[in-house]
């Protein structure tokens, strides 16, 4: 799956980031448990490639073994990661400190409990930068006013002295965001940016990121199980289930052209208002996916989809699917192709 | 308070015997008239919440009274004995928060390896440990066998062993709470946030985790330094501390009536004022206290 993941990329520009056959599983009593199967993708600069799935299927679990967050032991981390062309998970804890928050940045779900409710805004905004540039607490305090501006944030000279709870939650993600650009990382991966955050605020977010990507053209993994805000943002769309990417295609190719199953299955699921006004054979209702999501357990040998695929074969449940390019950039692993 | 100064003066009489009794239990020949004479005087004769209400009354115009053995004023004889047990729980409070918590923040941090067991098994023997017990050990090994330290008396010296006692005791308290609290707040979003910054494990810790998790200890702390401020009824007699829990057992042995409630009273007030201190703590450590 990797090595022709890799192979027919497009551009033969070096990848910011490259993931390279990452497991992550955890030892439990009923052994062990598998949460991302061995998956590879490369993001390229200035790109943003969105990683969706349902919940559970291993998305936020790559976004904290990207940045090595994640406990280990219980969580079992194998692959590789390479930013920029070296590797980082065979770094020391020290050099892993100098890659997060200067090369590689994170925005997480919950802005309501993820900035420190004791430290001010200041200080939060602060200490990354004096860590990574060694500026002084007058230029640190000095660029966070400058990225709260940039971020949209009014009166910044006030916020700075202001706590987290004094804030409301789109201005917290805002803060989060100025905090994860504020060493103008190559990398931000953004896991489910929006989704604690009410609709119209949501759009504003997104809109800011997009910006901010333009502006500096740092590479953004989106993690999203919302195909809405794919379809607005998004360069690149991996798909993933059950801890693999089943399908990965640029955002134009994966809606005009699903080919997995399951991704037809996503996308069947979601109300279009374009399908309504044409009127042509729109199903009275939505269409939903058979059965539940698996919970992480032992890697499923064959297709982890088989068992609520409508196209299942024989095969689909005995041999992994080896990955076929359909199009340029736009690969699937399915027996249905190979 | 004053609902509580009320029962206590009602409680107190539930206890049988009296001091005149205890009073006449020492001397030879007194006549039944002599001793109706004695409560005559001191008011005994009157009914409980009679008595119990007059208290309450004479207290609101500031008169405490007087101790039945020896007629000082209790407040006076009170407040003369607060400053041992002050410093005295000054000492234990420090001592047992010096080792408490970094142990307890060794054992979070480290939670599940055999350390954390360790120190865990370690604390559990302290607060099993009775404190009179401890008190005596270290008394036979340092004073009497070593020589170290003087026995008893009231000299700077002497607060050692009592302290010791004292902090070794309340450290394992604090130790707990410490780290059960620090478990919490490392699982919190925002200690991810700060490791993703690329801040060291050192400021993490430090600069992210301990503030917060400080608000169960602080208020653990709290609690301890007011009861023991209450007086360290064991320790003050093992060590011959001249504090003011030893009053406040001689004067419910002696059913001194006044002392014990002019106790009672002090002993609200210190409790009070404790926790007026601790909700300031909390609004420097917690920036969302002053907002609601």
């Amino acid at each position: 799956m990797s090595d022709a993941m890799v192979q027919n990329s497009p551009e033969t520009v070096q990848p910011v980031l490259s993931v390279r056959n990452l497991k992550v599983s955890f030892e439990g009593p009923k052994g062990r448990a598998v949460a991302v199967d061995n998956i590879s993708f490369d993001v390229r600069p200035g790109e943003m490639l969105a990683l969706v799935g349902e919940s559970g299927c291993g998305k936020s679990t790559v976004a904290l073994s990207l940045m090595k967050l994640l406990a280990s032991p219980p969580a079992i981390i194998e692959g590789s990661v390479y930013v920029k062309g070296r590797e980082i998970f065979n770094l020391s804890k020290e050099e892993i400190s100098k890659v997060r928050g200067k090369e590689m940045a994170m925005i997480f779900q919950q802005p309501m409990t993820s900035l420190n409710p004791v430290l001010t805004i200041e200080r939060q905004l602060t200490e990354g930068l004096m860590l990574h540039e060694g500026l002084t607490r007058k230029q640190a305090r000095e660029r966070a006013r400058e990225n709260l501006d940039l971020v949209g944030i009014p009166s910044a000279n006030e916020r700075l002295n202001q706590y987290p709870h004094q804030l409301s939650g789109g201005m917290r993600q805002r803060v989060m965001i100025a905090m994860a650009m504020s060493c103008k990382p190559s990398i931000l991966i953004a896991d489910e940016p929006t989704t604690a955050l009410d609709v119209t605020t949501q759009a504003q977010i997104l809109a800011l990121m997009s910006g901010l990507q333009d502006e500096f053209g740092i590479s953004t993994i989106l993690i999203t199980h919302d195909l809405g805000v794919v379809a607005e943002t998004a360069n690149r769309v991996a798909v993933m289930y059950a801890g693999r990417i089943v399908e990965t295609a640029t955002s134009n190719d994966l809606f005009s052209n699903p080919s997995h199953p399951y991704t037809r299955g996503l996308l069947g699921a979601v109300p279009r208002l374009d399908a309504l006004l044409s009127g042509d054979d729109m199903p009275s209702r939505l269409r939903e996916i058979p059965g539940n999501v698996p919970s992480a357990g032992p890697a499923v040998p064959g297709c982890p989809f088989a068992p609520r695929c409508d196209r299942v074969k024989d095969r689909c449940h005995t041999q992994r699917p080896t990955p076929v390019e359909l199009a340029p950039g736009h690969i699937v692993s399915c027996w249905e192709y190979a | 308070m004053l609902a509580a100064c009320f029962l206590v003066g009602l409680l107190i009489h539930l206890v049988p015997g009296d001091p005149v009794e205890v009073m006449v239990a020492k001397m030879d020949a007194v006549s039944p008239e002599q001793i109706h004479a004695i409560r005559e005087q001191l008011g005994l004769n009157a009914p409980p919440w009679e008595q119990s209400a007059n208290y309450v009354w004479r207290v609101l115009h500031g008169d405490f009274g007087k101790t039945i053995f020896g007629r000082e004023p209790v407040l006076e004889f009170l407040l003369s004995r607060l400053p041992n047990t002050f410093l005295l729980t000054i000492c234990g409070t420090v001592l047992a928060l010096a080792i408490g918590l970094p142990l307890g923040f060794l054992a979070a941090y480290h939670r599940g390896s055999w350390l954390d067991n360790l120190l865990m098994f370690i604390s559990v023997l302290g607060v099993s440990v009775p404190a009179f017990w401890l008190g005596l050990v270290l008394l036979v090994t340092f004073s009497v066998h070593f020589q170290f330290i003087p026995v008893a008396g009231d000299g700077p010296a002497s607060v050692i062993l009592p302290a010791v006692t004292l902090g070794l005791v309340y450290s394992a308290i604090i130790a707990r709470m410490t780290r059960s609290a620090m478990i919490e707040v490392l699982t919190e979003d925002f200690i991810r946030t700060a490791r993703s910054k690329g801040l060291p494990e050192r400021l993490v810790l430090m600069r992210h985790a301990l503030k917060p998790g400080m608000i169960a200890v602080v208020t653990i702390a709290g609690l301890i330094f007011g009861y023991m401020m209450g007086g360290q009824v064991i320790v003050e007699n093992v060590f011959s501390w001249n504090g003011i829990g030893r009053v406040a057992i001689h004067a419910m042995l002696q059913r001194d009536y006044p002392t014990i409630q002019g106790f009672i009273i002090l002993f609200a007030a210190v409790i009070v004022t404790v926790s007026l201190l601790l909700d300031l703590v909390y609004m420097w450590i917690d920036p969302r206290i002053i907002k609601s």
